[in-house]
Formats: C-alpha cells, sequence, structure tokens
C-alpha cells in the first residue's frame, strides 16, 4: 500500500509518496497557480513517474499553508507536526526541529520517544525565512544558490537587522553603498536570519540533535549560522524541503483512527 | 442559544437602544469589570461594557498612537464614530495606562450631549467618571482607601441623576448580581464533564451577554437555558479539552472560539475579563453594602494589579481556581499586541500552568481583528494535533 503527503507550501508545492518503509517518490513544482492545480498537477506528475494510479494509494495527507485547498487529499495536518515526524524519521536521533520555509518558520521540540510536545511559530514577518534571504540576493545580485557559498568565503559578518525584513533592506542597501564587501554582506543576512530563527529555537528550548528542514536548510551559510549562534551541530536530512511532505505521507500510513475516535489521556 | 441572549451578543447597540427606548431608563458605558457596576445599576441605570468593533479605524490614529492597545483604539474609534452615542455617562477606572487616559479622550473628542455645571473648577455632574482604581490591590490601607473612592463616585452619581442611591438600593443590586454570578458559576460547573455540556462559544455567549444586560434578565434567562440543558441532558462536541487565557473577549475575539471548535479543541473554562474575572467572585453580603463592592472590585484578578504579598499571587489563584477541575489537555493564551500588562506576567504564567498542569501552552498575539484570528488558525491547528497526538 501506498501513501501521499502534499505539502502547499507559500513558494512550492512537494508531493511525497510512501510504502510505510521508504519513499518511492518526490517531485516539487514551483507555485506559479493557485494551490488547488499547482497539488493536482504536482501530484498526477508524481503519480505517472511511478507508475501509479491514484486508486493504488491509500491516503493521502495535505499540509502547509495551502493544505485547505487540496480537495483530493483526505485528510489535512498541521506542517510543524509534519516537519517533525519527517525529520524524526529520516533522523531518529532528532529532539529539536526546524523548519524554515519561504514565508514561515517553524520550531518544535521533540520527547525522546519523538512525540512533538511544544512548538513556535515566527511573527508575521518575514524576517527569518527563506525569502529574507531571497531578498538580500537580489540586492547583492547573487542567484540564490550562491548566496551560501558566498557567505561562507567571509571574513565576519557585516552588521544587518534581524527585526525587520524591511530595515534589514536598507542597511543592506547602505552596506552596498559603503563598499563593504559583498562576502561580508551575505554572511551577515544569514546571521540575521539565523539570530531570528535562534530566538524560536530558544522558545521550545534546544535539546541536541537538532535537525533543520526546509528548502532554506540547503543554504550551507545559514546552517552555519546556525551552528555558530546555538554553538551545536546541525543536521540536515537529504533532500529537506522535502521532509514536511513526507511527514505528511507518514502521518497518512500511521494515522488510521480518526480524531473523534481518540482516546483521552488521564491523570 | 436563547435569542434574545443571542441577539444581544449580535446586535448589542441596537438592544441597548430598544431597551432604552422602552424602559426610558439610563445606560452608562464603562471600561474594565473592576468597574463597581453595582452602584449605577443601584441608581437604576443600566451598566453595559464598551468595546470596538475589530473594523478599521477611521478617526483614532491622530490621537492614540498605532502601537497601543488595539482594543481600546478601537472603542475610542466606535465612540469617535457616534456608535456610542445612546450613553448618558461613561465610567472609567484608572486599570491599565491606556485604559486610564480613555477619561481624557472621551471628554476631549467625543461630545457630551449635556452642559457641564462647573463650580470652583470641579465638574459636579460629570459625563465622564474616573475611578481611581488602587495600583496594589491588598494590603491594609486599600479598603478604607477605595470605600471612600466609592463614595465619592456614588455622590458625582446621586448630583448628576439627582437622587440619593441607599444602602437598600445596593442591597437589592448586590442579590441580583449574586443571583447572575450564580448562574454562571452553575454553567461552569457543567462545563467540568467530558465532553462539556456547552460549547465554548455557547458558554462565552452567556457571560458575555451579561456585561450588556440587565442583570435580573439575564440571569432569568440564563437559568431557563441551563434548566433545559440540564433537563435534556445535551453535550457539545466532544474535543480537546482547553483553558483560554487572554482579556477582553467580545464579539470580535470570539472568533477564536469557532477556529477553536473548527479544529476539534473545545474550550472548557478560561481566565478572561468578560468570562470567568468578571463574575467568579460573589458580593459578600454579610458586609456593609459598600464595602462589598469595594472588595468584589479589589478581588478582581486583573493581570494590570498586584498583591502586596512577597510574590504577586492574585493570579496565579485565579488561575488555579478557574483551570483546576477541568481536565484541561492545553492552555491558549491569547493576548492583543501592546499589551504590556499581559507580555509581563505570560511567560511565567505560562511556566506555572505548564508546570502545575503538564499541559503545553500556545501563545497567540491578536490585533483585535477575526482576519487576525484566521491568521493563527494554523498554529491552533497544530497545537490540537500536537495534543492529540
Amino acid at each position: 500500500m501506498t501513501y501521499a503527503g502534499i505539502d502547499v507550501g507559500a513558494q512550492s508545492v512537494k508531493a511525497v509518496i510512501f510504502d510505510g518503509e521508504k519513499v518511492l517518490g518526490r517531485k516539487l513544482l514551483v507555485t506559479e497557480q493557485e494551490a488547488e492545480s499547482a497539488a493536482q498537477e504536482v501530484y498526477a506528475d508524481l503519480l505517472e513517474d511511478l507508475g501509479l494510479e491514484a486508486k493504488n494509494v491509500e491516503r493521502v495527507f495535505a499540509t502547509g499553508w495551502g493544505a485547505g485547498d487540496v480537495s483530493f487529499a483526505d485528510k489535512k495536518s498541521s506542517e510543524q507536526l509534519c516537519a517533525a515526524r519527517g525529520a524524526r524519521w529520516l533522523l531518529p536521533t532528532a529532539r529539536t526541529v526546524v523548519d524554515i520555509g519561504a514565508e514561515g518558520s517553524r520550531a518544535m521540540s521533540l520527547d525522546p520517544e519523538g512525540t512533538t510536545t511544544n512548538f513556535a511559530n515566527n511573527s508575521k514577518c518575514a524576517s527569518g525565512t527563506g525569502s529574507f534571504i531571497e531578498l538580500g540576493a537580489v540586492y547583492l545580485k547573487v542567484p540564490i544558490e550562491q548566496m551560501g557559498p558566498l557567505s561562507l568565503a567571509a571574513a565576519g559578518a557585516a552588521d544587518v537587522s534581524s527585526t525587520c525584513a524591511v530595515f534589514a533592506e536598507s542597511v543592506i542597501i547602505s552596506h552596498i553603498h559603503m563598499g563593504e564587501t559583498r562576502e561580508r554582506i551575505a554572511a551577515g543576512i544569514h546571521r540575521a536570519a539565523g539570530t531570528r530563527i535562534h530566538e524560536l529555537i530558544g522558545r521550545v528550548g534546544l535539546v541536541e540533535d537538532l535537525v533543520v528542514v526546509g528548502g532554506a536548510a540547503r543554504n550551507p551559510g545559514l546552517v552555519k549560522a546556525l551552528e555558530e549562534l546555538t554553538a551545536v551541530p546541525v543536521k540536515v536530512p537529504e533532500a529537506p524541503e522535502f521532509v514536511v511532505a513526507l511527514g505528511a505521507a507518514i502521518q497518512a500510513f500511521s494515522k488510521r483512527d480518526t480524531r473523534r475516535a481518540r482516546t483521552r489521556k488521564k491523570g | 442559544m436563547n435569542e434574545t441572549i443571542a441577539w444581544y451578543v449580535e446586535n448589542r447597540h441596537e438592544a441597548t437602544k430598544k431597551w432604552k427606548q422602552e424602559t426610558g431608563k439610563k445606560v452608562y458605558g464603562y471600561f474594565c469589570c473592576v468597574t463597581p457596576e453595582e452602584i449605577l445599576a443601584a441608581a437604576d441605570i443600566l451598566p453595559v461594557r464598551i468595546t470596538g468593533t475589530g473594523e478599521p479605524l477611521k478617526n483614532v490614529d491622530l490621537h492614540v498612537p498605532p502601537n497601543s492597545c488595539p482594543f481600546a483604539r478601537s472603542c475610542l474609534d466606535a465612540g469617535m464614530l457616534g456608535i456610542y452615542d445612546y450613553l448618558d455617562g461613561v465610567v472609567v477606572p484608572t486599570t491599565c495606562d491606556i485604559i486610564s487616559t480613555m477619561e481624557y479622550f472621551w471628554k476631549t473628542l467625543i461630545p457630551r450631549p449635556n452642559k457641564p455645571s462647573i463650580i470652583g473648577g470641579r465638574d459636579l455632574t460629570p459625563f465622564v467618571h474616573s475611578i481611581a482604581y488602587p495600583e496594589k490591590v491588598t494590603g491594609r490601607q486599600v479598603m478604607p482607601y477605595y470605600v471612600d473612592v466609592l463614595r465619592l463616585f456614588k455622590q458625582e452619581l446621586e448630583r448628576t441623576l439627582r437622587r440619593i442611591i441607599t444602602d437598600e438600593d445596593l442591597a437589592r443590586v448586590i442579590a441580583v448580581y449574586n443571583e447572575d454570578k450564580a448562574q454562571m458559576k452553575r454553567l461552569y460547573e457543567m462545563r467540568k464533564s467530558d465532553p462539556p455540556a456547552v460549547s465554548g462559544y455557547e458558554a462565552w455567549q452567556i457571560t458575555y451577554s451579561s456585561v450588556l444586560m440587565p442583570k435580573d434578565q439575564h440571569a432569568a434567562l440564563a437559568k431557563g437555558y441551563l434548566d433545559d440543558l440540564e433537563a435534556s441532558g445535551r453535550k457539545a462536541e466532544p474535543g480537546v479539552r482547553l483553558y483560554v487565557s487572554g482579556s477582553a473577549m467580545d464579539s470580535v475575539g470570539s472568533h477564536i472560539y469557532k477556529v477553536i471548535e473548527e479544529s476539534g479543541g473545545q474550550v472548557v473554562s478560561d481566565d478572561l475579563c468578560m468570562g470567568t474575572r468578571f463574575f467568579w467572585n460573589p458580593l459578600d453580603t454579610a458586609m456593609p453594602p459598600l464595602e462589598a463592592v469595594a472588595r468584589r472590585s479589589l478581588g478582581t484578578a486583573c493581570p494590570r494589579s498586584t498583591s502586596t504579598t512577597p510574590i504577586p499571587e492574585n493570579r496565579w489563584s485565579h488561575v488555579l481556581d478557574t483551570a483546576k477541575d477541568y481536565d484541561i489537555e492545553g492552555a491558549i493564551f491569547y493576548t492583543l499586541k501592546c499589551c504590556d500588562a499581559r507580555s509581563i506576567e505570560n511567560p511565567h504564567l505560562g511556566a506555572q500552568i505548564q508546570k502545575e498542569f503538564g499541559v503545553p501552552v500556545l501563545f497567540l498575539e491578536g490585533d483585535y481583528t477575526t482576519e487576525g484570528i484566521e491568521q493563527m488558525r494554523g498554529r491552533i491547528e497544530a497545537f490540537i494535533e500536537m495534543i492529540e497526538g
């Protein structure tokens, strides 16, 4: 039997097919249309790649901000829980999971058994998210993939505000005018984003292992900034942008009972 | 839900205007549940709580900066729009900083219908009354001081209305108020079962309508509703049992109950000034009536007040009282942004709840709009899903 997870993010839609033991396939589509059709497209493509049909899939769980728009999903699950589930499945020693998406970031703490016990979200601000780094890339005229490597080449970091993405923007521009090197500005941008994420981690309490997932986890500059700020090694699973979708597929696999049938924890 | 209660909740201004027209009596608006509304009721006045609209603000930006309490800003904006033109007076206790300034703003920005009678620089019949509520609510000097404050307030009212408010008037009102409080206590008792007898939203409708309606009418309606409920044995939808802690939960904030219920949760008790905080403690009938009113007002567990004990414990003991028998599985702190009183105590209070009840706490920051609550939906869903495991 197979199970599917669809993660409708702010910038891209991800689909993962899981059979209870391994990932059969995954696919990503950068969102250029509304959530429903994007989700349908990426899901259909993935099924076709795997030579499967929709009827072969036992259950589909949707997650992400657009989860409510995925009409073919059996149920939706929160991105916080999916990220924690997915990360824990890939790296069973994970106790703190951070998911850095395009428009939102969140930190989850897990108990030794892997149950999510607490989470924190970034507030209504792009600071500390993937798009914050993208914004910096635009001003530095650097492709987003090179932002991380660029910052790694820097000696120290320029000071960039972490309070607000709009403030940071004007700081970046003035750094450029003052002749600050691009490497140091890039390092400063990562440090600013990392500071916000470090705050989120602080709110749930850091316990090792710290696992970072989401598209921004591919950025070595951000990972380095987080390692410096938290003073612990950061683990990044393979294909971090698919972890939330994988978590949704795992939820689809493991959640047989419905909400109303749950048993109360007493005492 | 009872039709009259639902009507009051949804159309509070229409309902009050109609009541005023039918009875020919006066209506006073007040801020904060510490207001000694019993004194108003004893003078045959209907005290109604002032709330905002949750709509985009039109006038207030020129006067009150955007980085202050969105609830107070919205209340003032509603006043400036003329929504409260039916009021015959306004009472502002000096509770938190922003509410205290409402006296000044209401006086200066909202024209009063009758002329002030100023003698010796003092307005003898003020339209906007201020109540000098003490900073610390316990301690030796507080009661005599506050009873004096209330006596002055009573005299202001007596001059304005040209009538005497006797101890008998107060005692009669205290009995009515206690009956209403008893009904709401009964309502909260019925929420202890699993599933609770009423949903969080229905319970809120009952408590919220109490700050808008004549108390005798409210007590009778609440009693009828609860009697029916008891007889039918009806239960609310089961859900994750949640405790809500916040401040002014009016029809704007109440949207959170719907989001919680749609996400599989059920609010079973609360720490809200339009919830347990205003009715939890009955008035002491053995005391002289004015002192009983003062004691009730001082006993309100508002996060803005502190006690004189080494560790301020008035807030924690209220939370403990209202949460301990409800078998809660989680707590949601719904705080309006820029609320200093809540922001200061939140980390500490949240940690204490976590420790005492072993449940997770979700901190949310609202902006006093229903859209703002919609943006929190994802976090509320995740929180409930996390508790369900």
